[in-house]
């Protein structure tokens, strides 16, 4: 239990991490975001990166909430309350995110690369808020079965 | 955040991983991913940026298909509570 929850922590502290420090990295030649070697190039794989580690961060609370549910309910209901609150919101900039990629790819301009910021910040604020559903809620020690996913 | 923080967490990371379920390995595998493309080699490796488009083109598959997974929908409380 305690490792699980330590990974979603450590997931989020490390996607947002990967944002601060990505623009130190290259693109090899030949790959799938390096079309043009312009900055425009690894802007788009950052948010492109960013976006892969929160919602694979996301994805797994939400996982592990539902694989666990009546166990973490009798623990403490808000836990599912909490992550409920997100759910809509998680499936609403998901989906927002994925539009203004479709866009950008059909149209790659630089101008384009802002919009990313915008959605991707929601996109961290609702990891954060999954992880502190998760993480803040179930410190206590529990007297209950927690499945390994 | 130094560097040998962020290494450490990895490693714990990676060692949660290896005692969990498969949900939580994809996150273990891209935080190796970026660690080895940041620290060793300062380059975003062609397989790097393959990995990661692929996993973003999976979530777009699951847009236009409309697919929402089942742990992302809120559903009812236990009974009884």
């Amino acid at each position: 239990m305690k490792k699980l929850l330590s990974l979603i922590l450590i997931a989020g502290a490390l996607f947002l991490w990967t944002g601060a420090t990505c623009k130190q990295a290259r693109l090899e030649p030949g790959g799938a975001y390096a079309l043009t070697n312009a900055v425009a190039d690894i802007q788009f794989y950052q948010a492109e990166a960013t976006f892969s580690m929160a919602y694979a961060t996301v994805d797994a609370a939400f996982k592990f909430e539902k694989d666990n549910r009546a166990a973490l309910f009798a623990l403490n209901p808000e836990i599912k309350h909490s992550l409920d609150k997100i759910r809509p919101e998680a499936v609403k900039f998901r989906n927002e995110y994925i539009a203004t990629r479709a866009v950008y790819i059909s149209h790659p301009v630089p101008t384009a690369l802002p919009v990313f910021e915008t959605i991707l910040a929601k996109i961290q604020q609702l990891a954060l808020t999954a992880q502190a559903a998760i993480g803040s809620r179930t410190a206590e020690p529990a007297v209950v079965k927690i499945t390994g996913q | 955040m130094g560097t040998t923080a962020i290494i450490a967490l990895v490693l714990q990371l990676v060692e949660a991983a290896a005692t969990s379920g498969p949900a939580f390995i994809i996150i273990a595998q891209k935080g190796r991913e970026i660690i080895d493309a940041l620290f060793t080699a300062k380059l975003i490796s062609a397989d790097q940026q393959l990995s990661t488009k692929a996993y973003v083109d999976a979530v777009e598959a699951m847009v236009n298909a409309g697919i929402v997974p089942d742990h992302w929908k809120v559903e009812p409380d236990p009974e009884g509570r």
